[in-house]
């Protein structure tokens, strides 16, 4: 009997808790991992938090000149590693969590890209917006080497090897006759 | 000293891996030395120190016949025979000396022994049942395409002196199948049905080889964890086979009651076949697998060393952390690295605030099951403050993602850890006085007391762990025995109750929330100053590690195996309720069918209720299924 | 059992929200990990306490009106899952709830699961999350009954010139 009282007082000194959702709001701490937003602005269409995503609800998709990206937020555990691995800060983890929806294409995100040509082969192989990041990112690096450097960046990567292993091989020959 | 200096005239400088190589020519006069040496170090008569000829793939540019017969050299790992001076590998030496082909040390306090398939049904009846060893698991791999064979493993382990032997046995290609041990050990029973299924080995002498983990409708020689299956094939569905289920014996007439997959209080589905007389529970069979999702073959092909904890921690929602750990302590392990002081005291603490919120989960749904519903909301409601402290710390309420190779993600800031502490204390005197008023109920107690009764003989031999092993009288407690992250630095005790039935595993429990509470408590306070990760630069391939770690339900083992390309080679989870629920039998046989569900109930796993009623004729066979409409009618 | 996805109109959405009484939930667990069931359990207990709006948790798919369902449907439990949703009566709401339910999780394309719950039957409402919060849970299950707003909607960016 002594315990059913106990009991009671519980229930009634700390019981009275519950947040009168959805017209009050439960407390939300600083940090709390919600959606991730793409700023479509910053973003260069990289790919790189498409291959760190670890449920793939990043996907990518080159198509005829174009790149899509796409988020599908059913499938997002809200880890955050995309947001560690963008070297833009485009992608970022937002603390909202109503994410309900009564179709799958709401949940979604989708981003295009336009697709830039290998000056050598004709191959499409990054997007224009990656090209321009990297000139203006490096442009104090390569400064000092000259206009050749600079054109390596508009090649392919197979094309930008056979060219580099020629540059090699020149400067080989050229060492070995001294 | 022979072996050594004949050794030395042979070999060749090292290569840059650390491995060295020999000429060919040199081959057959080497391979008799090293037969010789093991056959004299098998025998427990050390002779001296020799570097091992590691790295298979040196000696086999043009010798591929030699690969044949050399069978003591596991590939792509580097040994530093030591003399083993350990007592249990001395002791198994002097008792079987022929049968031992090469004993190893993995890395600290984990030893490889291997042994011929044919002996394995001894040797490890001796481990097991004369010297005391608990099961920790059992796993088999597929090394087909790189060496003709599979290798199968048992691992055991020894909690009082802290150490760890995996017993190695090879399976040649063309003869797959190994003598089962499940007659002398019998919590081997579902681990040897797993490998049967999901890679073809066939246990020879197995009581009950039916299907364990695979859909009913799966294909029967399609295997999925062998390395030529792709892992997103799917097979088309199919409605039949169904499970075939222990039939009563014939002439008595039982009822057979299905637990069935859905329970009104939550956690997986998992179906129980009870085979009853009037009310009174006779014998039991179950069906798992309906949580089955593929998950270590996935983590073999699609991910990587670094993503694969967000997996580990989708394996179970409840202890999500302890799998994550595990998998990173393996990991870390194998590529003998140490966390940074500061992440190794954070990850205590997620640990520890898991145990209380499982525990507490519990503590509501076992109240909730004898029909004490005020219990469920009262726990619970304790236990949604031990949430906010979660999302305070993590930034989600369960499946933190804090736990990575390397340290930690997130750091605890000065004013998170004033707020976090203020919650441990509220935490703390809430649920003193909740205990005080429930646990005191005397009707509460009477369903509880001598039900389910696991002695402590039986809870030996199948080899249970964590609060249900403690409520027998058997004291393990991995964070004691197998010390890891900042548990050497606490103050913190393990209870043992020796009654064996529901109450003792309620008390246990209850005991574990306060001794968690406390380790929170010192944790936070005294937080090393540091960084809290540094990544890993070199993880060897080829290395065989275990990782353990204590979770709410009890032990939980990672055994890894490190592959090439930035992912394992092999991967298996054993979570401690595989273990728990082989001895679920024991604990229902006599018992009412009113009692079964906190029966099941208190080894904390996931269960469903009763949804149909099937009787079976055991003279003619037939069964028939009493629908809603006959069971209306009375 | 096809890939595609299903129109989610089948179910009776319009005529759930035109009946007056409360609605009962029925609770099937496809195969998860767990998290999403406690975070279920969790709207009942004092600090979001689902009863307020009249929703009632029953033990038998044949009394519901609502199914939750968690876990990406393994092969395992594909049998049991249609004995369920056949046994609930329509009109019914079919509410997938975790990622594992919506597109099949982090083991989408595993051999051992069919890929959410979309790819076995008709759905109504889905609620993203890993675990969704308990308050996303409710906000999902009135936004099934009508009586709260969606939040999302789908974006489409593209480079111009495109």
């Amino acid at each position: 009997m002594k315990n059913i009282l106990r009991l009671l007082k519980i229930g009634i000194t700390r019981g009275r808790v519950t947040y009168r959702y959805p017209k009050d709001r439960t407390p939300v701490p600083e940090g709390l991992r919600g959606k991730p937003e793409l700023n479509f602005d910053d973003c260069i269409g990289c790919g790189a938090c498409v291959k760190a995503c670890p449920p793939n609800a990043l996907v990518m998709d080159d198509h005829e000149g174009t790149r899509t990206i796409k988020l599908f937020y059913g499938q997002c555990i809200m880890c955050g590693t995309c947001e560690e691995v963008c070297p833009v800060d485009a992608i970022r983890v937002f603390e909202e969590f109503e994410l309900a929806s009564l179709n799958r294409e709401d949940l979604e995100e989708v981003l295009q890209f336009a697709l830039a040509k290998c000056k050598s082969c004709g191959n499409y192989f990054t997007t224009n917006r990656v090209l321009e990041n990297t000139l203006s990112a490096y442009s104090e690096l390569v400064k000092g080497y000259g206009e050749e450097f600079t054109e390596m960046i508009f090649l392919c990567p197979d094309c930008r090897r056979k060219d580099w292993s020629e540059v090699l091989a020149e400067v080989y020959r050229g060492a070995r006759h001294e | 000293m022979l072996y050594t200096e004949v050794l030395h005239d042979l070999i060749h400088p090292t290569w840059p891996n650390g491995t060295t190589s020999l000429h060919y020519s040199h081959y057959p006069i080497f391979r008799q030395l090293v037969s010789m040496y093991d056959r004299d170090f098998a025998r427990g008569v050390p002779k001296c120190k020799v570097q091992a000829i590691g790295g298979i793939e040196i000696l086999r540019d043009g010798l591929s016949t030699f690969i044949n017969s050399v069978d003591t050299i596991i590939p792509n790992e580097w040994y530093e025979l030591n003399e083993i001076t350990m007592d249990i590998i001395t002791k198994i030496r002097s008792k079987f000396p022929d049968n031992v082909i090469k004993v190893t040390e993995l890395r600290e306090k984990t030893h490889l022994m291997e042994i011929k398939k044919a002996d394995l049904p001894q040797i490890l009846d001796y481990a097991h049942n004369s010297l005391g060893g608990h099961f920790m698991t059992m796993t088999g791999t597929d090394y087909i395409e790189s060496l003709d064979h599979f290798i199968i493993d048992y691992v055991l382990g020894w909690y009082e002196e802290g150490v760890l032997v995996v017993f190695r046995a090879r399976i040649r290609k063309g003869d797959e199948n190994f003598p089962s041990v499940t007659q002398y050990v019998p919590c081997a029973d579902w681990y040897e049905r797993e490998v049967k299924e999901s890679l073809g080995l066939n246990p020879i002498g197995h009581p009950n080889p039916r299907k364990l983990l695979l859909s009913d409708e799966w294909p029967e020689d399609i295997y999925p964890l062998r390395k030529n299956f792709k892992h997103d094939t799917r097979p088309p569905y199919k409605a039949e086979p169904r499970y075939p289920f222990e039939a009563p014996e014939n002439g008595k007439m039982f009822n057979i009651i299905p637990f069935g997959p859905y329970h009104f209080a939550i956690h997986e589905p998992i179906y129980f076949r009870f085979l009853t007389n009037g009310e009174r529970i006779v014998n039991t069979d179950l069906r798992a697998g309906f949580n089955y999702r593929g998950l270590e073959k996935i983590a073999e092909t699609r991910l990587t060393y670094e993503t694969i904890p967000f997996m580990a921690e989708r394996v179970c929602g409840i202890c999500g952390s302890v799998h994550a750990e595990a998998y990173t302590q393996a990991l870390e392990k194998a590529a003998k690295f140490e966390a940074p002081e500061r992440a190794k005291w954070i990850r205590t603490v997620m640990l520890e605030i898991e145990r209380v919120h499982s525990h507490l989960l519990w503590l509501g749904v076992a109240s909730h099951m004898v029909g004490f519903d005020s219990g469920l909301m009262q726990f619970w409601r304790v236990r949604d403050k031990d949430m906010f402290l979660a999302e305070l710390l993590t930034g989600n309420r369960k499946l933190y993602g804090m736990i990575v190779p390397g340290g930690v993600r997130r750091d605890i800031r000065a004013d998170k850890k004033e707020k976090a502490l203020k919650l441990v204390s509220e935490i703390h005197e809430e649920y003193e006085e909740l205990l005080r008023a429930t646990l005191n109920l005397g009707t509460l107690k009477k369903r509880l007391k001598d039900v389910g009764c696991l002695r402590k003989e039986d809870a030996k031999k199948y080899s249970v762990m964590g609060p249900v092993a403690r409520a027998s009288g058997i004291s393990i407690d991995s964070r004691r025995d197998y010390p890891y992250e900042a548990y050497p630095h606490l103050d913190f005790e393990s209870p043992v109750e020796p009654g064996g039935d529901v109450l003792a595993r309620t008390i246990v429990r209850a005991h574990d929330v306060l001794q968690s509470i406390k380790i929170i408590e010192q944790a936070l306070e005294s937080l090393p100053d540091g960084p809290v990760h540094t990544p890993l630069d070199y993880i060897p391939p080829g290395v065989t590690s275990v990782g353990l770690v204590e979770g709410p339900r009890g032990t939980d083992v990672h055994y890894i195996i490190t592959g090439k390309e930035d992912t394992v080679y092999r991967w298996r989870v054993r979570a401690p309720t595989y273990a728990n629920l082989q001895a679920t039998p024991l604990m229902l046989e006599g018992y009412t069918l009113a009692d079964a569900s906190i029966i099941i109930g208190s080894i904390d796993p996931c269960i469903s209720c009763a949804e149909r009623v099937l009787v079976v004729d055991a003279n003619s066979g037939k069964e028939r299924i009493l629908s809603s409409k006959d069971l209306l009618k009375r | 059992m096809n890939n595609e996805h299903r129109a989610n109109t089948s179910n009776g959405l319009d005529d759930i929200r035109k009946l007056a009484k409360s609605p009962w939930v029925f609770h099937v667990n496809t195969g998860g990990c767990n998290g999403c069931d406690i975070e279920i359990v969790d709207t009942l207990t004092p600090y979001f306490d689902v009863e307020r709006f009249g929703i009632k948790r029953v033990s038998s798919p044949k009394h519901a009106d609502i199914l939750l369902v968690t876990g990406p449907v393994t092969r395992q439990s594909v049998g049991t899952f249609l004995n369920a949703y056949e046994a609930a009566p329509d009109p019914k709401l079919v509410v997938a709830i975790g990622n594992c339910a919506c597109g099949g999780g982090i083991w989408h394309d595993s051999f051992a699961t069919m890929g959410g719950v979309s790819n076995v039957v008709p759905t109504d409402v889905y609620i993203p999350g890993c675990p969704p919060k308990p308050e996303a849970l409710i906000h999902g299950i009135l936004l099934g009954l009508g009586k709260v707003e969606q939040k999302i909607s789908r974006k489409t960016f593209k480079e111009e010139g495109l």
